[in-house]
């Protein structure tokens, strides 16, 4: 059966698809790869959907010390990634370039860059001392190497990001 | 000058600083009382090195710049702010416009646009005043302080664009052509919503649990996908570029791709979603079997944990606030009914389904009083039942009652949500979100009924006999592992599927998860 073609979009094909559902797998056990590769085979494998092409690949390879009874994935959750800091998320800013997102968590003074892709910390700045991040203002410069901040009273830092 | 130029606001004063070198170049009162949030620098190309890191790695970062900005102890701060007349309020938005910035200010009737240089001295120049119509006038809250303010009214500068949601009305408005975008009146509608800088996509959450894209179009937005939220009302904010949305609640953030939102079906806004994950869920006692159901609903689904098929399911024909497993019976607590039918046992029809004829006993209790049921447990012996309900935000009335007498003997205060009775029906417990359990001794089995709460326990390590931890020595960590008795690393839950132990119950070698990311609850079988 021949694939659909969309003129001004690339054409899919198999390899396309394996490519997305690996970048799927990644993004979405990144934690779990990060933590332990083994447990790719004991505990990734076992909890990717049953649709997945990367399972159907893998799952001869799995090594599962777990059998999901009910509630396994069909197919992939449109929520592409998810992370839970300690504690609770104040305030959000993306980079210009759409690849960072700041983030400031009550409780503390720190200020966390993750990657918009995994989600995963990247890098944790420390504010200049006395100042709370409550009710700070984050913004990245164009080029998303530098992120100023504003908060009270009147002080403002400047940190610079990338390399 | 060298570096990143920013503009600074603080009680209306907009001030240009030299970030590398720190030198305040100058600064503009506008009359208004409003801080303002974002920053913006004026070029993509200013770095020390001259260079744009493609990359995406991030190394090496160290503060350059940290500069307390108070007049006294700016370089250049001893000019005074030049004043501007302004009024309103000055916009959370601002844009740079070749070797100036732009912002904006809102007023009852006018939106103005403003420009100041960077390097120029001049006071910040009106360079458009549009007036507001009548029907996006009677739209905006009359009297709300920053920051609710910016919640509810989002101005984008750079089309000309204002974004009112106040009392279930979304409204976006093109102030430049004077057109309105989008007019959407819907109750559910939160003031959280977000625009991509270009203004193609606008996003707003709603209270009944969905978030709603809207894609830009010649006739204006037009609803481009609908997605379940699965922690209750998030913050929310779209990518630059329109392709990512994050949503923040609580401890959780989470990605989504814009591309991923399914297109509504006919007539999405006038439906209502429940809250993905909250069920109720307990074994049987001899392991074989699950009953699970969605709080409030009236269907009682019983697993076989064999083969995780549907085995049974019960219409208990009334709301469903509690619900345990009680030898070889399955109780359920509606509204002011206990029920309970046979589980079943021997050669099974698989996926049979049974209704309140069915059942094996049913009872009926008075209503304790104002408030909608919460929450409910019933006691192992079936002589008491204990209920939370709720009236408004904050501490909630706790109710004990005896089933057979459909008495409640006063009520006490409880932060909890979550209800279970011990083993020997002496006591509740009434756990909260954070992990934390008011113990309440039974009527009858005190004093005085109920008693205060005579402990507060956590509940990671609870006796045999209650639901939140395994009595066989399994354990979940913080970071997300499951471990076996002997600490084996039995597998690494991935984020969506981690929670506090409240949303897990373990039965011997099984382990379900319940919490509010799932769309089902999920059980696991361990490896012994």
């Amino acid at each position: 059966m021949s694939r659909p073609v969309y003129p001004d979009q690339i054409q899919e094909s198999s390899t396309l698809d394996l490519a997305n559902e690996c970048s799927r797998f990644v993004t979405g056990y990144f934690d779990i790869i990060s933590a332990s590769a083994p447990h790719i085979y004991h505990s990734a494998l076992v909890l990717t959907p049953r649709t997945s092409i990367v399972r159907k690949l893998y799952e001869a390879h799995a090594h599962p010390f777990v059998r999901v009874v009910h509630g396994a994935l069909m197919s992939w959750d449109p929520n592409t990634a998810t992370a839970t800091r300690p504690s609770a998320i104040e305030v959000a800013v993306w980079s210009q370039c759409s690849r960072f997102i700041v983030i400031t968590q009550r409780g503390t003074v720190m200020v966390d860059i993750i990657d918009s892709t995994t989600l995963q910390r990247v890098q944790t700045l420390e504010p200049p001392q006395g100042i709370s991040t409550s009710h700070t203002a984050f913004v990245f410069s164009p080029d998303s190497r530098m992120l100023t901040c504003r908060t009270y009273p009147s002080l403002v830092g400047t940190s610079r990001r990338a390399a | 000058m060298v570096g990143v130029c920013y503009w600074y606001c603080d009680f209306a004063v907009i001030s240009i600083h030299d970030v590398v070198s720190g030198v305040h170049m100058h600064s503009h009162s506008l009359g208004t009382p409003f801080a303002v949030g974002d920053l913006y620098p004026n070029d993509g190309s200013a770095s020390d090195d001259g260079s744009v890191s493609e990359s995406g790695s991030v190394s090496d970062s160290s503060l350059v710049s940290r500069k307390k900005l108070a007049p006294n102890n700016s370089p250049v701060s001893n000019k005074s702010p030049v004043s501007v007349s302004s009024n309103g309020q000055v916009s959370n938005d601002i844009w740079t416009h070749g070797k100036s910035l732009r912002f904006a200010t809102l007023g009852l009737t006018t939106i103005t646009i403003w420009e100041v240089g960077f390097t120029s001295e001049t006071p910040p120049t009106e360079v458009e005043t549009l007036s507001v119509p009548n029907d996006i006038r009677s739209a905006m809250p009359p009297h709300i302080d920053y920051p609710d303010l910016a919640e509810r009214v989002q101005l984008l500068p750079a089309s000309c664009r204002l974004v009112i949601a106040h009392q279930g009305k979304v409204l976006v408005w093109d102030a430049r052509n004077s057109k309105s975008l989008l007019s959407q009146t819907d109750t559910r509608c939160s003031p959280r919503m977000s625009l991509t800088s270009d203004g193609r996509f606008f996003a707003c959450s709603t209270t009944g649990y969905e978030i709603h894209l809207w894609k830009d179009s010649p006739t204006g937005y037009v609803l481009h996908g609908t997605l379940a939220s699965s922690n209750g009302i998030p913050s929310l904010l779209l990518s630059p570029n329109g392709e990512s949305i994050i949503t923040f609640g609580e401890r959780t953030i989470r990605l989504w791709h814009t591309k991923s939102f399914t297109a509504p079906p006919s007539g999405v806004l006038t439906q209502t979603l429940r809250h993905t994950g909250d069920f109720i869920l307990d074994f049987s006692p001899d392991g074989t079997l699950a009953t699970v159901v969605r709080r409030e609903d009236s269907v009682v689904t019983v697993l076989d944990l064999e083969s995780g098929a549907p085995q049974l399911t019960i219409d208990a024909g009334t709301d469903i606030y509690g619900l345990r497993v009680i030898q070889d019976s399955v109780v359920v607590i509606g509204d002011g009914k206990v029920i309970a039918w046979k589980l079943p046992a021997g050669d099974r029809i698989p996926n049979a389904t049974v209704n309140v004829n069915d059942s094996v006993r049913a009872s009926n209790f008075s209503s304790p009083g104002k408030g909608k049921v919460f929450t409910a447990a019933i006691s192992s012996d079936l002589h008491h039942v204990a209920l939370v309900t709720y009236d408004s935000p904050g501490p909630r009335p706790l109710y004990i009652c005896s089933v057979s007498a459909g008495k409640y003997p006063g009520h006490r205060v409880t932060h909890g949500n979550t209800l279970w009775f011990d083993p020997d029906g002496r006591s509740v417990w009434c756990v909260g979100i954070t992990g934390e359990a008011e113990v309440w001794t039974v009527p009858g089995h005190g004093p005085t009924p109920p008693h205060e709460a005579s402990d507060v326990v956590g509940i990671e390590h609870p006796p045999e006999g209650y639901p939140w931890g395994s009595s066989r020595g399994y354990r979940a960590t913080d970071d997300g592992w499951v471990l076996g008795p002997d600490g084996k690393r039995l597998l690494m839950l991935p984020p969506p599927w981690q929670s506090f132990a409240l949303g897990r119950v373990w039965n011997g070698r099984f382990l379900a998860l319940l919490h509010g990311a799932l769309s089902e609850p999920v059980i696991l079988e361990l490896d012994s």
